[in-house]
Order: C-alpha cells, then sequence, then structure tokens
C-alpha cells in the first residue's frame, strides 16, 4: 500500500550568512536523513525538544520550505509534480500561538472566505460567490464549536481557545487530508487545553483527517496519537506505537523525556 | 510542622486601570508563606496570581494599579507603608525575583560575569570575581570561567535561566518569587531548573513562591499549592492533597482535564467556557457559570474561603457553596 | 482616532493642517487681492487695513500671495511624498518579501542614491530640466523615496516570518493576495508617519529651490520665491520676508506635530 504522505531521507541545512556578499558563515544541520511516513488515518505524535528539527519537519512536509536532500511524496508521486493550491488540498497546518497565526487586521470571515475561495478555485475552477463563501464560514465556525455571530470579529476580539478554534477551521477550510499541528494547546490557558485536543480528535473522527501532532510535551503527543517518533538533534531516535515506546522505551533520550512527566499524569 | 510566618497577606484587593475603567485583579486574598517552604499559586492567564506576587515587592505600575484594601507583611512589617528605604533592602535585598524570559532580564552587551558581578556590588560594595565564579558554581553552571566571561546570547536557555538564579541568590534573599520561571524551557530542562531550585531553597533556608500556570511539572516541587481563579484564592492546601484529593469544582476539573499521557480510549473530561474577563465577572462564584455541580447560593453570594479537615493547624482551605464549616 | 483627538499636540497640527487645505482650496476667496495685479504706486507699502500683509516691490498684496502660495506648498509636498511613498513601499515590500538577489540589487540600489547629497542631487537634475512645479514634485518625491524603501523591507522581513503569513502560505493564497491583503495594511502604520514626516520635509526643499530660482517660478506665488524677493528689501520692508517665512515654519510645524503624534499613537510599544 502507498502511504498518504511520506517523507524520504530528508535533510535539511540551515546557513548563517555574513558580511557585504551574504557568505556562508556557518551551517547547522537540522534534519539529518529523517524518513516518515503517514497512512490514511493515522495519528502521529513527532516528540522532541527546541533544536530537535520537529517544526522544520513540519515546514517541509507543509512546503514551506524545500529540504535540501530526500524528498517528499504524496501517493507516491513527488511533492514538485503539485502545485502551491494542489499541495494545500493535502496537507495543512496550524501553529502553536493563535494571537500570531491569524493577522489581526482582517476580521473572521475574511480569514475563513479567503481560504474557502482557493478551495473554489481548486475544486471547481473559479471562486465561489460571497453568500456560498459566507454561509460555508458559519458552517466551518459551527464546526469548530463557534457560533457564527463571531465571522464579524476580529482576532483582539477572541479569547486564546476561541482563536485557536478559528485558526483551525481556516485550516479546514483547504479541506485537506492531513493536518500537522505544531505544539497545537502549549500556548493556551489551562482549561481550554482539554476542549482543543478533544476538538482536534472529533475533526479527526469527523472529516477522516490523518494528523501529525508535534510538540514537546509527551502527555499532549501521548493523548492524541497512536504512533510517536522520539526526535533529538534532527534525527528520529525512536519510533513505534504510543503503548510500546512510553511503557518500554528504549533510547536514553525518551526515558529522560518520560522523568520529566509528573507521576500522577502517567 | 509549623513554621514562622514570612510572609502574611491579609484581605487583599488590587484594581487595575483597563482602558481607562477600574477592574478587579486581586478580591480579598489572604494567604500565607512561612519559613523554608515552597509554595506554588497556579492558576490561568489574568486569575491575578503575578498581580499578587509583584505587590509583595510593591512592583505594580503606580498609575495603572491600585491596592484598594488589606495588608501584606513581611517578616512582620506591613509593605504597604514601607519608605523607599525600606522597600530598597526588600527589593533584590530580602526579596529576589526571577522572571519567565532569561533572554530579556539580562543585558546583551555585558557578560555574565559582570552582570553577576554587579548585582553582587550593590550588596557587598565591592568587585569580587571569585565570589561570582562560585555563585556560578552553586547554580551548577558547568566550566564557571567560560560562562563569566560569556555574553547572554551564548548560552542556552536552561543556562541562562540559571545565571538569572544566581543573580537572584547573590543578595541571601529570604524570599525568591520565580514568575513562571520553566515556561519558555525544554521539559528536560524544566526539571533541572526545578531540581535546582528545590535544592537552593533547601541549602539556603530560603522560602519559594512559585508562580505558575503548570499545575504538573512546576505545582508538583511545592509543599503547598494554592489555586486562583478570577482575582480570588479558591483552593489551597498541602500539594500532595490537592492534587490526589481536589475539593473545589475549578481544581477537580483542572487536574481531572490534564491529558494523561496514557490515553484511556475515551474524551478528556474538560471545562466548559473560558475563564470570564475581568470587566464581566459574573456574579456570586465567579467560576460557577461553569460549573457542573452549581446549586442555588451559587449565583447569589461569594462563597468564603473555609478550613477543612479536622486538625487544627491544617492547611487545607476551599472557596465553594459546596463545604460548609466553619469560615477560616 | 478617537486617540488622536486626545494626543493634544497633534490634534493641534491637525486642525493647522486642515485649516491650511481650507485655505488652498478657498484661496479666491480668502484672498482680498488679486496676488499677480500690480500696483506700483503702492508699492512697500507696510502692514494696514487695504493690505493686510502690507505689498511688495511691484505693489502685489503680501497676504493674498501668501493665501495662494498654500496650494503650491500643499501641492508639492504631498505630492512628492506621494511618489516617493508608492516608489518606497513597492520597492520595499518586493525586497523584503523576496529576499535573496531581488533584495540585494534593490538594497544597494538604495545605498548608492544615498551616496549622493540630495539638495546637489535635486540642483544637478533640475538644471537639465525647466524648472516648473511638476519638475519640482516628481524630482523631490524620486530623490526621497530610500528611508520609506528600507522602512518597508524592514517591517515586511519581520511580518514574512509570522504565523499568519507562513499560514496564508500554507493555505496556498495568491502571492498578490499575501501582499496587498496581509502584509500591507500590517506596514502601512510607519509609513504613514513617515510620509506625514515627509511633508514637511518636501515643503521646505521646494521652499529651497523656489528661493534658489530652480522652483516655482514668479511671477506665480510660493513662498520661497516670495523669500527670495523679499532679500533685497529686508531693511526698508520685514513683512515680505516674515510672513512667507511664518507660513513656511507654520506648515512644516503642523505636519510634523501631526507625524510626531501618529508615531506615538501607531506605535504598539507606546499604546496602554
Amino acid at each position: 500500500m502507498t502511504s498518504l504522505l511520506e517523507a524520504e531521507d530528508i535533510t535539511k541545512d540551515f546557513h548563517i550568512e555574513g558580511g557585504l556578499f551574504r557568505r556562508r558563515r556557518g551551517t547547522v544541520r537540522a534534519l539529518d536523513r529523517v524518513t516518515l511516513a503517514l497512512n490514511a488515518g493515522d495519528s502521529v505524535g513527532l516528540v522532541g525538544e527546541s533544536g530537535s528539527g520537529k517544526t522544520t519537519l513540519a515546514k517541509i512536509l507543509t512546503g514551506l520550505l524545500s529540504p535540501d536532500g530526500g524528498r517528499v511524496l504524496w501517493e507516491g508521486r513527488p511533492a514538485a509534480d503539485y502545485s502551491r493550491a494542489q499541495w494545500a488540498g493535502h496537507v495543512q497546518m496550524i501553529f502553536q500561538d493563535p494571537s500570531s497565526s491569524l493577522n489581526p487586521k482582517l476580521t473572521v470571515r475574511t480569514l475563513l472566505t479567503e481560504a474557502l475561495d482557493v478551495k473554489h478555485r481548486r475544486t471547481e475552477g473559479r471562486g465561489g460567490s460571497t453568500g456560498t463563501l459566507r454561509d460555508e464560514a458559519g458552517v466551518l465556525l459551527s464546526s469548530v464549536g463557534l457560533s457564527p455571530e463571531f465571522l464579524r470579529s476580529y482576532p483582539h476580539q477572541l479569547s486564546g481557545g476561541q482563536k485557536q478554534r478559528v485558526a483551525i477551521a481556516r485550516a479546514l477550510a483547504a479541506e485537506p487530508r492531513v493536518l500537522v499541528a505544531d505544539e497545537p494547546v502549549s500556548a493556551l490557558d489551562l482549561s481550554i487545553q482539554a476542549q482543543i485536543l478533544n476538538l482536534l480528535l472529533d475533526l479527526k473522527d469527523r472529516y477522516s483527517l490523518t494528523l501529525l501532532v508535534i510538540s514537546h510535551d509527551l502527555a499532549v503527543v501521548g493523548y492524541l496519537a497512536d504512533r510517536l517518533i522520539v526526535m533529538k538533534e534532527g534525527r528520529p531516535v525512536e519510533e513505534g506505537p504510543a503503548g510500546t515506546v512510553l511503557d518500554s522505551p528504549r533510547h536514553d533520550y525518551t526515558r529522560t523525556l518520560l522523568a520529566a512527566v509528573p507521576g500522577f499524569i502517567r | 510542622m509549623t513554621r514562622d510566618s514570612l510572609v502574611r497577606i491579609e484581605h487583599l484587593d488590587i484594581d487595575y486601570r483597563q482602558h481607562g475603567v477600574w477592574v478587579p485583579v486581586v478580591r480579598d486574598v489572604s494567604f500565607e508563606l512561612r519559613e523554608r517552604e515552597m509554595v506554588s499559586l497556579v492558576g490561568e492567564s489574568g486569575c491575578g496570581k503575578t498581580t499578587l506576587a509583584l505587590s509583595i515587592l510593591r512592583l505594580l505600575p503606580e498609575r495603572e494599579s491600585a491596592v484598594r484594601g488589606g495588608r501584606i507583611l513581611f517578616d512582620g512589617s506591613d509593605v504597604l507603608r514601607m519608605d523607599p528605604d525600606g522597600l530598597r533592602s526588600l527589593r533584590g535585598g530580602r526579596i529576589s525575583m526571577i522572571f519567565q524570559d532569561p533572554f530579556s532580564s539580562l543585558n546583551p552587551v555585558l557578560t555574565v560575569g559582570e552582570q553577576v558581578e554587579e548585582v553582587l556590588e550593590c550588596h557587598e560594595g565591592r568587585r569580587d570575581p571569585a565570589r561570582v565564579k562560585s555563585l556560578l558554581e552553586r547554580v551548577v553552571l558547568p566550566d564557571p570561567s567560560r560562562i563569566y566571561s560569556s555574553f547572554p546570547h551564548q548560552l542556552s536557555g536552561g543556562q541562562r535561566q540559571r545565571v538569572m538564579i544566581a543573580m537572584a541568590i547573590a543578595s541571601s534573599p529570604k524570599l525568591l518569587i520565580a514568575d513562571e520561571p520553566t515556561t519558555a524551557l525544554d521539559v528536560t530542562v524544566q526539571k533541572e531548573i526545578l531540581d535546582l531550585l528545590t535544592r537552593l531553597q533547601d541549602e539556603l533556608g530560603m522560602s519559594v513562591l512559585l508562580i505558575t500556570h503548570n499545575l504538573g511539572l512546576v505545582a508538583e516541587r511545592s509543599h503547598r499549592l494554592a489555586v486562583m481563579y478570577s482575582g480570588r484564592l479558591v483552593e489551597s492546601g498541602e500539594t500532595a492533597a490537592v492534587l490526589a484529593s481536589p475539593r473545589h469544582p475549578y481544581t477537580q476539573g483542572l487536574i481531572q482535564s490534564l491529558p494523561r499521557i496514557r490515553r484511556t480510549g475515551s474524551r478528556l473530561p474538560m471545562l466548559p467556557g473560558q475563564p470570564p474577563e475581568l470587566s464581566r465577572i459574573p456574579s456570586g462564584c465567579a467560576f460557577h457559570p461553569r460549573c457542573a455541580k452549581v446549586f442555588a447560593p451559587c449565583s447569589r453570594e461569594i462563597p468564603p474561603l473555609k478550613k477543612m479537615g479536622s486538625s487544627p493547624d491544617s492547611d487545607e482551605a476551599v472557596a465553594c457553596h459546596l463545604f460548609g464549616g466553619p469560615a477560616s | 482616532m478617537r486617540r488622536l483627538l486626545r494626543n493634544k499636540l497633534a490634534f493641534a497640527g491637525l486642525l493647522m493642517i486642515a485649516g491650511l487645505v481650507v485655505v488652498a482650496l478657498l484661496a479666491p476667496l480668502a484672498a482680498t487681492h488679486d496676488p499677480l495685479a500690480q500696483d506700483v504706486i503702492h508699492r512697500l507699502q507696510p502692514p494696514s487695513g487695504a493690505h493686510l500683509f502690507g505689498t511688495d516691490d511691484l505693489g502685489r498684496d503680501v497676504y493674498s500671495r501668501i493665501v495662494y502660495g498654500t496650494r503650491v506648498s500643499l501641492l508639492v509636498g504631498v505630492i512628492a511624498v506621494g511618489i516617493s511613498v508608492l516608489v518606497g513601499t513597492v520597492l520595499g515590500m518586493i525586497s523584503g518579501y523576496w529576499g535573496r538577489w531581488v533584495d540585494t540589487l534593490i538594497m544597494r540600489g538604495v545605498d548608492i542614491m544615498l551616496c549622493f547629497p540630495t539638495i546637489f542631487l535635486i540642483l544637478m537634475v533640475i538644471s537639465f530640466l525647466e524648472p516648473n512645479i511638476a519638475n519640482v514634485m516628481v524630482i523631490i518625491g524620486l530623490t526621497s523615496w530610500m528611508g520609506l524603501t528600507r522602512l518597508v523591507r524592514g517591517e515586511c522581513l519581520s511580518i514574512r516570518e509570522r504565523e499568519y503569513i507562513l499560514g496564508a502560505r500554507v493555505l496556498g493564497l495568491p502571492t498578490s493576495r499575501i501582499l496587498l491583503v496581509h502584509i500591507l495594511p500590517n506596514v502601512i502604520s510607519p509609513v504613514l508617519v513617515s510620509a506625514t514626516l515627509g511633508v514637511g520635509g518636501a515643503i521646505l526643499t521646494e521652499s529651497a529651490l523656489s528661493f534658489l530660482g530652480l522652483g516655482v517660478q514668479p511671477p506665480t506665488a510660493s513662498w520661497g520665491n516670495m523669500l527670495a524677493a523679499g532679500k533685497d528689501y529686508i531693511h526698508m520692508a520685514w513683512w515680505l520676508s516674515v510672513y512667507p517665512g511664518v507660513a513656511i515654519l507654520v506648515t512644516v510645524l503642523a505636519f510634523n506635530l501631526l507625524g510626531e503624534g501618529l508615531r506615538d499613537l501607531l506605535d504598539p510599544r507606546s499604546s496602554s
């Protein structure tokens, strides 16, 4: 069976540039031959600390960065075969801080309709009419648990949890098959985190999404994912079914991460 | 085990000015911090925990905030009535503070050594590189000579927080206030910093007030725990006891909604809604619109903080109409 | 807007500018005489009831000439800055969003332009062209966009890495929409401040050019050429120099006050 989304031998270097002619001063290897396969319906967790390369990998999978080595495949075909708009219908992403992932100058309605418009152009060849877009935006909002009256709001008028819901709705507007969630709750208030985690699981079921959850928090990843990948310094160090990795970690680094989880939530 | 009281806050009320209107940030908070004790003050953003901590140092923005009532006693003297000399000996002397972001708290153009030395000079009146290095060793920074001549950007986040801690303990304070000290750090580094704070607290015999929204990793370390919601203290008690059997429905909801690393299959229990805005705090118990156990008095009367447990020196207290008993 | 009203100095600037605009629009009504009508018998009259600011060496009414000069100054200020904002914003956004060699090219271009002392550059160019009001506006505009380009590029560089731009790219939004809808509104505040302050500068440059005889040509009234004409009579007719000077001062001050006020207002660090 061909995987939905695959990353094959991905390598990514970051160059430190300087001087008048922007010469390379040094190189940092962010990802070192990383291979990853997501099958339809999977829920995969990527755990690691800052500098582990997990966000770089997410940016490569969403097409924000191009890899220096290796390739990204969709249903067995290289990413280069698809246009940007087509790729948007494959993979969408939600970010850590909903305060900075929504443009402060635009209303929720604009944020949602512009995303819906791109989807209409992709699937039907032309943009949606104002009425259709408005109705669809309302439906999207209620699917993430917000009432349509929020369409008129600006991001700063919403609470952190509401903003993250809007960000999720915006990603869903593209009707993606894979949703990448990069630290989806770590910027949210404690009593809101469970709401968003449950929402992600609900949406995964309702829209048959494939989830890739990225976090430094084993509890968040353990709650959402069936399969875990532990990353350290640009390389996966351990991979397997969530239960196996958490019950009998093989790598020292996984054990260190587990030791940092407080006893009463193990 | 009874210890002498170091900080005693009595019926404190603090308002903040928000868009020209005064809103309540801290309401009727009474709270005690004893010597050689580590207490965590837990709550969500806007619950008043940082305001409460800053008020102990009288560091609230003068024009934008106002203490409406209550007393803050530190070592027996009233902080709110202290003269400038008294305040100076308090700030950075008997009380130190560390913050969430160790990067913006350090001056980027001075070496770590110069900055620690400057703090030491303020307290001891002389420059002493040897003392600086022993302080850096004390907070377990590897190769103190190298760290001494490093600039802040050359250190990792955890190392910078260690430097901040070194500067904070330079004056041998009686109280260290740590405002979200590990929020910006990786999990494994968080654990190391907390280990360090726990050890220093014990070795130096100081008290630590940990302000955090992290009910797990951070709060677990403290002797006692106090939970705030919408400006009021809703529950306090020994940390292990509160985490094991929380009384207030808010504390219960928070603890139950923490994701467990092993999914049990079903969805996480969750608290509905969100914390209220300060300008629109619900009547009665501020938590009642989100509470599953709400009943008649909840929307009318504000529940007082009541002492729980049978023994007279019990620390457990809860502010909820579900619990009767004598008012504390 | 309400906060602008609370900032007293900025509000004063705004009121002064509004007044100047009204005067410029209604110049025929505001003037008491034809600004070009000569009356050699009543030349060099001191200020009086008949001639509020006196008359010049050809007997023209100084007050009416200043009123008509308002049109020239505001027009030059606004159009010149308009040109510089247009060039600066477009180049700055291209430079900041695309980066790489485009950025290098544009930024080295800015550096080269900044190597020339602006006033000499203008003098040099204008000596090849016919000195008239249109050329003056275009030349001032085309020699003052460099600062704005740098400003917009800097803003753009930081906004480009914000998560909402990354999100827009992941959604597959067209680049034109990302630039116009997502980036432009977020860089417009500093541009507005810089442009407002720039109007004052452009008016000063126009006055300087006209004073040197390279700007607006007599008999059309401009504050600069009035000053130039007045300097020959400064000992016997102070009003020829003082009133146009005050007009320049007031106008530049008004734009600077408004610009400073806008800066305080739009800077997120200064708002509570």
